[in-house]
């Protein structure tokens, strides 16, 4: 601040820009990993989760378990917590949603709220309802680009977001299981004839949705600490999802870095409460003006 | 004779498929007029045309001479145009009498704060609708399943049920989607008697798509004959059946 | 064969003289209970009437027109702020109530507008949505809400009469209730009620009878919107406070779940579950001493099982604590023919009720 006395005062204008501009892409990428996980289970199994965030705490509070109370090593605690959380995504789906199989939306939505209830409830009751600080190799370090101050946190969770995305993409365009994802998601009786176990592909999709979500939950916790209400931050991937299309991958991410990016911005130029309710005023707009979402195509009904 | 409904150069496109490409007929007021064709000659399209379910790219719509091409689907009702469905549209979770009696919709003229209070104008209003409806139950014999729920009925009196939801709009023109589909060849004779029995009875219009030739040479005034989205011929029932066109494409060899 | 009565029979509230007995017995104990409950009982009897009035709005939109909310905690803030500060300005109590639904259902016409391009899911987030709005609203307007620190609402006074204790609550919650109760009842049996119906069964065929699917959709929203917008300005009453924590998002849920609970599609129903929600929290206080402390000690433990019940009635009775009553009844009247899965068909119907 010291040396930005004597910068001309457009530049300043310029840096803080810049710089809000990367921790809300920073909490951008947390939602769309978030939303993420949330659109590839719509996608495969029709099914509405409402406790993705809920998703999200349970995998941070898996990674605290794992590096700060069995004394891993980071990656390797990290990791572990992930593997952990694809497990425990099958597990919710073979006990709680297969059963649901052909319910209605109400009836999903009820379950999968109740179940975001329960995973806090659970957690509280597990690691209790107090805030943690979880610290990672990247707590409390910047790097500086061209003039900008970065936290470290935020760069790793951009990073951890893209390689992400472009293991997801590899895995969805060049791998059997991933295409044969694809093509549950797209007509799951014509799949199921096709010979592909849609069972299994069910079941992999909530691997994978929740360790995504995990991922996201790990790389939040630095910043933003763990206790057991984190998985409200969840909520907002669903505005990231809506404007991505709801059911559009690139979508989800797009969404949620933008709801990022708008939130963040906000919090300069508008008066102070509209950070908390841009993701929502943007889903409402786009929900009015394009209900198909951004990049998603209207399809017209039939009789 | 007048005509009551008229279609011109009807047409509708999905994208690079003409599903109806210039389709014309005037249905004459107390005459049956009956569209034939094979599977996807682009039958259905016309009547979800007809009901506004579907915007129509080009063409118009006229009914009593009034154009109703650009009206809001929920104003056909009003216009006099009531419909049936070939998969059956009911409300499955309702009684007989309550499905017969959403059919006069458009002929209660209530408000939501009246029924709210339930002024005497609401009750008077709902014992009028109620008489209606009974004549219907009457005419198609639905009495004995008044009162039982619709999703649980067997095919036949559920066509019964939506034709007397139909008939309760009170139409001017009754849209008839496939009528005989899923009925075995009594309950087919019946029905054939019942639409002749609805022009010559009740006075209402009727303008239906059809597959089976024996119920459509029955009853139907006029026939018009479609496949492709275009119009193969357009006479009577003996005429369009004779038709070298028509024939063809049945055969399939056209 | 067939007997048909005169079509004005078919038109009464209730349809035979013991239906109009009972009700009539049920009312009378009602309005006696006072005279004979402590203030504790009384005062959850009042909430049994509050959330009975939410849940009758609730089951409007959802069990009848297949409408999901999960805004209807906003509604809720919305009309007990609306009766608050009319209240505190002066405004006749009577006033502030009727105000406050009105207000509330003019708000449920403003949220039901986009509604109406959006089903289900969609229609769950702009609800939701605007509730986050609605919330943050009431913090940052403080000239009016005082934001967090809420607002202290004076006695109402009704007709002259002060309603200081809480009997004159118990009895202001329950001509609320009635009255929401009964206007809800005769929309549901009228056009509107029958248009709705079929908005829920199939929209396609709604539309070709004539029914304008939009214009019923937001009559359901504001009518909803109202109700609960009542219900809230009786529930500032009977607190004497609000303040924007009270209406959060798991308030919204809560709502959903008591509906769920008591059983979609059905009025019955909505009575069950606003007594199940009160109810529950008594329970699992007796219950408390028998559980582990580490479990006991748990702030969120009615929330939780409340989670875990709704699960089990969507996955065991999808037709809610009023499938139990409807079996019941079934169970006394066909003695001792009943036998058990008569109703299976049944709950294959109820499942479908809500398919967008």
């Amino acid at each position: 601040m010291i040396r930005a006395i004597w910068r001309p005062a457009c530049s300043i204008v310029l840096i803080e820009f810049l710089q809000q501009l990367v921790s809300g892409a920073a909490a951008g990428c947390v939602y769309a990993m978030v939303a993420l996980g949330f659109v590839l289970i719509f996608k495969a199994t029709g099914i509405v989760n409402f406790a993705q965030g809920e998703l999200m705490m349970v995998g941070a509070f898996f990674g605290l378990t794992c590096v700060d109370i069995f004394h891993l090593p980071y990656w390797i605690g990290a990791i572990l917590a992930v593997a952990a959380m694809a497990v425990f995504g099958m597990l919710l789906n073979r006990v709680l949603l297969r059963p649901l199989a052909g319910q209605s939306t109400l009836a999903i939505i009820m379950v999968t709220l109740g179940m975001s209830i329960l995973l806090r409830a659970s957690a509280s009751v597990i690691w209790g309802p107090e805030t943690v600080a979880f610290d990672s190799p990247f707590s409390r370090k910047s790097v500086t680009l061209a003039g900008l101050v970065l936290s470290q946190e935020h760069v790793a969770i951009i990073v951890a977001t893209s390689l992400l995305v472009a293991g997801l993409f590899g895995f969805f365009r060049f791998t059997r299981i991933g295409i044969a994802m694809q093509a549950t998601s797209e007509n799951q009786l014509a799949a199921y004839y096709m010979g592909i176990p849609v069972r299994s592909i069910h079941a992999l999709t909530w691997g994978i949705g929740a360790a995504t979500a995990g991922i996201a939950g790990i790389m939040l916790a630095p910043v933003a600490f763990v206790h057991v209400n984190m998985g409200y931050l969840g909520l907002k991937a669903f505005p990231a999802a809506v404007l991505g299309g709801f059911g559009s991958i690139p979508g989800a991410i797009v969404g949620g870095l933008i709801i990022g990016i708008a939130e963040s911005l906000a919090v300069l130029y508008l008066p102070e409460g509209f950070n908390n309710v841009a993701a929502y005023i943007l889903l409402l707009l786009v929900l009015t003006l394009r209900p198909e979402g951004l990049f998603g195509v209207h399809t017209a009904r039939r009789v | 004779m007048a005509a009551l409904f008229e279609a011109r150069g009807l047409a509708i496109h999905f994208g690079g498929i003409k599903a109806v490409d210039g389709i014309s007929f005037t249905v004459d007021a107390g005459t049956i007029f009956t569209i034939i064709g094979p599977n996807g000659a682009g039958k259905t399209t016309i009547f979800n045309l007809v009901s506004r379910i579907y915007r129509p790219t080009a063409g118009t719509i006229l009914l009593d001479g009034a154009d109703i091409t650009a009206i809001p689907a929920h104003h056909i009702a009003r216009h006099g145009i009531a419909r049936t469905f070939q998969n059956i549209e009911l409300f499955d979770n309702r009684s007989v009498l309550q499905n017969i009696m959403v059919g006069q919709h458009v002929h209660i003229r209530t408000n939501v704060f009246a029924e709210t209070l339930r002024l005497p104008s609401v009750i008077a209003a709902e014992v009028k609708m109620r008489r209606k409806v009974e004549e219907i139950i009457d005419f198609l014999r639905l009495a004995p399943y008044r009162d039982a729920r619709v999703g649980g009925l067997p095919y036949g009196v559920r066509k019964m049920v939506e034709l007397g939801r139909a008939l309760a709009c009170e139409p001017k023109l009754l849209l008839l989607d496939e009528p005989s589909s899923g009925l075995n060849v009594e309950e087919t004779d019946d029905i054939g008697v019942l639409i002749g029995d609805i022009r010559d009875v009740l006075g209402i219009t009727v303008l239906m798509v059809e597959h089976d030739m024996r119920l459509v040479s029955a009853v139907s005034d006029r026939v018009l004959a479609v496949n492709f989205g275009r119009q193969l011929a357009l006479g009577t029932p003996a005429e369009v059946q004779r038709d070298q066109a028509v024939i063809a494409a049945y055969l399939g060899s056209g | 064969m067939d007997m048909k009565r005169s079509y004005r029979d078919d038109l009464r509230l209730f349809p035979g003289g013991g239906t109009m007995a009972a009700y009539a017995v049920l009312a009378a104990i009602l309005l006696a209970l006072p005279l004979v409950a402590g203030n504790y009982m009384l005062s959850q009897v009042t909430f049994v009437f509050i959330n009975g009035t939410v849940a009758v709005g609730l089951m409007l939109l959802i069990g009848y027109t297949g409408q999901i909310s999960l805004g209807h905690a906003a509604f809720f803030s919305v009309g007990a702020y609306v009766g608050a500060v009319l209240q505190i300005r002066g405004v006749p109590t009577l006033g502030a109530l009727v105000a406050a639904g009105a207000v509330t259902g003019i708000v449920g016409v403003i949220v039901g507008l986009p509604a109406l391009r959006m089903r289900g899911i969609y229609l769950a987030m702009a609800t939701l949505a605007f509730a986050f709005i609605v919330e943050e609203v009431i913090v940052r307007w403080t000239s009016v809400t005082r934001g967090n620190r809420g607002l202290n609402i004076p006695d109402p006074v009704i007709l002259g009469h002060k309603l200081s204790t809480g009997t004159d609550i118990y009895y202001l919650a329950f001509g609320v209730f009635v009255i929401v109760l009964l206007a809800v009842i005769n929309i549901l049996r009228g056009r509107t009620g029958r248009a709705l119906a079929a908005i829920l069964d199939s929209d396609i065929a709604a539309e070709c009878m004539g029914i304008n699917i939009a214009l019923f959709k937001t009559i359901a929203f504001a009518v909803s919107a109202a109700a609960t917008g009542l219900a809230g300005a009786v529930y500032g009453h009977k607190l004497g406070y609000i303040s924007p924590e009270q209406f959060s998002i798991q308030l919204s849920v809560e709502f959903l779940m008591m509906v769920i609970i008591g059983g979609l599609g059905s009025l019955h129903g909505a009575v069950f579950g606003a007594i199940f929600v009160v109810v529950l929290p008594q329970a699992i206080l007796l219950a408390k001493p028998l559980l582990p402390t580490r479990i006991a000690e748990q702030p969120i433990l009615d929330t939780a099982a409340f989670g875990i019940i709704v699960i089990l009635f969507v996955m065991f009775e999808p037709r809610g604590l009023n499938g139990y009553w409807v079996r019941m009844k079934a169970w006394f009247s066909l003695y001792p023919f009943y036998r058990r899965g008569m109703f299976k068909r049944g709950r294959i119907a109820a499942a479908d009720l809500v398919k967008h």
